[in-house]
């Protein structure tokens, strides 16, 4: 069966249409991969500091600060490295305020998942911080384009921080850890709208299944709590296969082996072909 | 004109698909390869921009999750569109739902690199046009028709990628296809909005 000829090649089709899919096949918006890479290092860097952010997510500020530092340490590419420690340690210390969300704004976004608390962060360091920058990109003549034609997507990333902030903490309603950091003067947007309680954020979810991924190997109870809550909040998210291999992965090694089999026997029957099956199967089989 | 072409502003790196040399790609070399084609794919499938980078990284960290890419017998191209529309099909269902509608998408970003006001305008609205057109279709009918119409993959890779079969893909483009061309030509009727 080959391939039909492409919409934008097709000399039947209108010269409008296909002129409009070749600009959209020609244009690309200005993503920041270093940005974007190094929250993504730090991501993935994140298990082990998500642990100890949420181990001590009640200690003082100085352990936290603690985490903070280290969490500095992967994200050293993070252009506001320097500032991070003290904009990160502010936030988990005293989240409880807008101000010092904001004063977090700087802070690499990868940290704010370390910190826990500082996940607000995340929301205004992406809305503010500009990982989308579309009129960055160096151009012959960017001054022409940026004056004559304001992007709207400019300002919407930089000049309208405040209220998008706000919009994007709005999923933080999903982690009830966070509800200080998000007072009622930030959600303007969402209340009057129609905010099922099954609305879920991606980032809190992955936040949830990062920290428990984390805990795993070392509190395995804790990290099944982690991983139960986050079952219960995102019943319907992109991570329910992970949560729940981890889960058996837990019960496994907490001993609970009736449990785990019984999860496992339960999972494969659901996800037969999941890339976690093979792994769930060894494991319950053995036990 | 000197539109911003892919080439400009980084490859659409298409690696080698024989299946022959076989290694684990890990994910930082993943994404500086290939975040801004991801960022570029979620964008055209209607998620507003800041929600860009949260969904591009999510797509790592599933592929992080994953081991890594193994560069076996798919493309990393049509392989992280695979899971990016899982993702961007989770977000635009739950939060970013109420907002997508009255938003301006990352698209219209696109052509403020053009490099005159003239040409940046009609880049502009041919830009909006193709998004609002596509905005007529269902994420699935969607994700197959800019992988095959606008980043030019062909089906059979993103057959590979999604894991259904080829007529599947086919039939999609064949509905996509059609309804994109419908909600153009209601575009192009009513100029000017």
């Amino acid at each position: 069966m080959s391939d039909p000829k492409r919409m934008l090649s097709d000399p039947e089709l209108g010269d409008l249409l296909r002129a409009d899919l070749d600009v959209s096949a020609k244009h690309s918006i200005d993503y920041d991969v270093d940005k974007g890479l190094a929250r993504h290092v730090a991501l993935i860097a994140g298990g082990a500091a998500a642990a100890t952010a949420t181990v001590t997510a009640t200690a003082s500020a100085s352990s936290l600060s603690t985490a903070a530092t280290t969490a500095t340490a992967t994200t050293a590419t993070a252009t506001t490295a320097t500032a991070t420690t003290a904009a990160a340690t502010a936030t988990t210390a005293t989240a409880t305020t807008a101000a010092a969300t904001t004063a977090a704004t700087g802070v690499a976004a990868g940290l704010g998942i370390k910190t826990m608390i500082a996940v607000t962060a995340i929301g205004v360091a992406t809305a503010t911080g500009g990982v989308i920058a579309v009129t960055s990109r160096p151009e012959p003549k960017p001054a022409a384009v940026t004056a004559s034609q304001p992007s709207p997507v400019q300002t919407m990333d930089k000049a309208s921080s405040p209220s998008r902030a706000k919009a994007d903490t709005i999923p933080q309603t999903d982690m009830p850890n966070l509800e200080p950091t998000v007072t009622p003067d930030q959600l303007p947007i969402a209340t009057p709208d129609k905010v099922a309680p099954a609305t879920v954020s991606p980032m809190a979810e992955m936040d949830n299944y990062v920290k428990a991924r984390g805990l795993a190997p070392t509190d395995p109870s804790a990290a099944l709590a982690l991983l139960d809550d986050g079952n219960r909040q995102f019943s319907r998210g992109v991570f329910v296969e992970e949560r729940e291999a981890l889960a058996i992965d837990c019960l496994v090694r907490l001993g609970r082996t009736a449990e785990a089999k019984q999860r496992g026997q339960t999972f494969l029957a659901t996800h037969p072909t999941s890339t976690f099956a093979e792994k769930i199967r060894l494991q319950t089989d053995s036990h | 004109v000197n539109v911003a072409l892919k080439g400009d502003v980084g490859p659409v790196p298409r690696g080698p698909t024989s299946g022959v040399n076989l290694r684990v790609i890990d994910t930082e070399e993943l994404f500086r390869s290939h975040a801004r084609y991801v960022a570029d794919f979620l964008a055209r499938l209607g998620i507003p921009p800041r929600d860009i980078d949260d969904l591009v990284q999510e797509t790592f960290l599933v592929v992080h999750r994953k081991g890594g890419f193994v560069q076996e017998d798919a493309k990393p191209t049509t392989y992280l569109a695979a899971i990016a529309v899982r993702i961007a099909s989770t977000a635009r269902r739950t939060q970013a739902r109420r907002r997508l509608a009255n938003e301006p998408g990352a698209i219209d970003g696109m052509a403020s690199c053009d490099p005159s006001p003239h040409e940046s305008a009609d880049a502009h609205q041919s830009l909006e046009r193709v998004a609002k057109a596509l905005d007529a279709l269902d994420m699935e009918k969607r994700a197959v028709f800019v992988l095959f119409e606008i980043n030019g993959e062909p089906c059979d890779e993103i057959a590979r990628a999604l894991e259904v079969p080829l007529g599947t893909v086919h039939s999609r483009l064949h509905a996509a296809r059609a309804a994109f061309k419908k909600a153009h030509a209601r575009l192009t009727k009513g100029e000017d909005r």
